[in-house]
């Protein structure tokens, strides 16, 4: 049927298009303060927001702290990197 | 040495010039270790202290992570080195040996005085990230395990620990100054 057909390749052109993602790690080294911090001023989010995104690293090992592009993601990593955060990106997961 | 902000927006805390010269002898190090990176040698950014100032972007994707290096090592490792510069720049210049002989000849022998430490906000930003990538060598040498403690036990330990809390403090006491 075509609308079976229709919808698969709507399904692989959405695949394809699976947004990146911005993982920060949990690390011994990194005060809790500082990481609240750092999301706070970087990404700009309340500090409410990075309290939630720092605790989750805290306690889950890991956070998705940004969603997008793969080129804005690396850029977010980069400047993760230079705050000393353990940061990597991935492909957002479906 | 605790920071606090003044009126003026700038943040300020007074140091012993104990802790001055401690601070300025771990920060030379870093400047000193950071200047040897070669970015192009693989030998050397697989070294645990270099790999946790500059970690894979892409740890399932070696491909990747070393093409993303090679974009952004180079600038990584200058803005580390701006940073370090930035805190020994504050600190003032290493006390010179002949002025301090004339003191001694003519004031009777006293305590240091504490030494002020003022930074504007963008010298704060380039201190919080210094005492991040100093933090972090210190606890390559520590050997920090993931519930964060050390396994390094030799007669060094001790002393390196308390710098790297020291210098915890320190940054903790100015995220508090600058987000109060």
């Amino acid at each position: 049927m075509p609308q079976i057909d229709e919808s698969t390749r709507v399904r692989e052109a959405i695949s394809l298009d699976r947004p990146w993602v911005t993982v920060v790690w949990d690390d011994p080294v990194n005060l809790m303060s500082y990481v609240a911090y750092v999301f706070r001023s970087y990404f700009g989010v309340t500090a409410a927001e990075a309290e939630r995104l720092m605790l989750q690293v805290h306690n889950n090992g890991r956070a998705i702290v940004a969603t997008g592009d793969r080129e804005s993601m690396e850029r977010h990593v980069e400047a993760m990197h230079g705050y000393g955060l353990w940061a990597t990106l991935d492909r957002a997961e479906e | 040495m605790e920071f606090r902000r003044e009126d003026s927006g700038t943040v300020s805390a007074m140091f012993e010039p104990i802790e001055v010269d401690l601070l300025r002898n771990v920060t030379s190090q870093l400047l000193q270790m950071l200047g040897s990176v070669d970015a192009d040698d693989a030998a050397m950014l697989a070294q645990p202290a270099i790999r946790r100032l500059l970690p894979d972007a892409y740890p399932n994707d070696p491909e990747a992570a070393e093409e993303f290096r090679r974009f952004t090592a180079d600038g990584l490792l200058e803005g580390k080195l701006a940073n370090a510069t930035t805190v020994l720049a504050a600190l003032g210049d290493d006390e010179p040996a002949d002025a301090s002989a004339d003191a001694s000849l003519d004031a009777p022998a006293h305590d240091p005085l504490p030494v002020p430490i003022v930074l504007t906000e963008q010298q704060v930003q380039s201190w919080l990230r210094t005492l991040t990538d100093l933090r972090l060598v210190l606890a390559d040498r520590l050997q920090i395990d993931p519930h964060g403690t050390p396994q390094l036990d030799d007669e060094q330990a001790h002393v390196v620990n308390d710098v790297y809390n020291w210098l915890g403090m320190m940054q903790e006491s100015l995220v508090y100054a600058i987000d109060a």
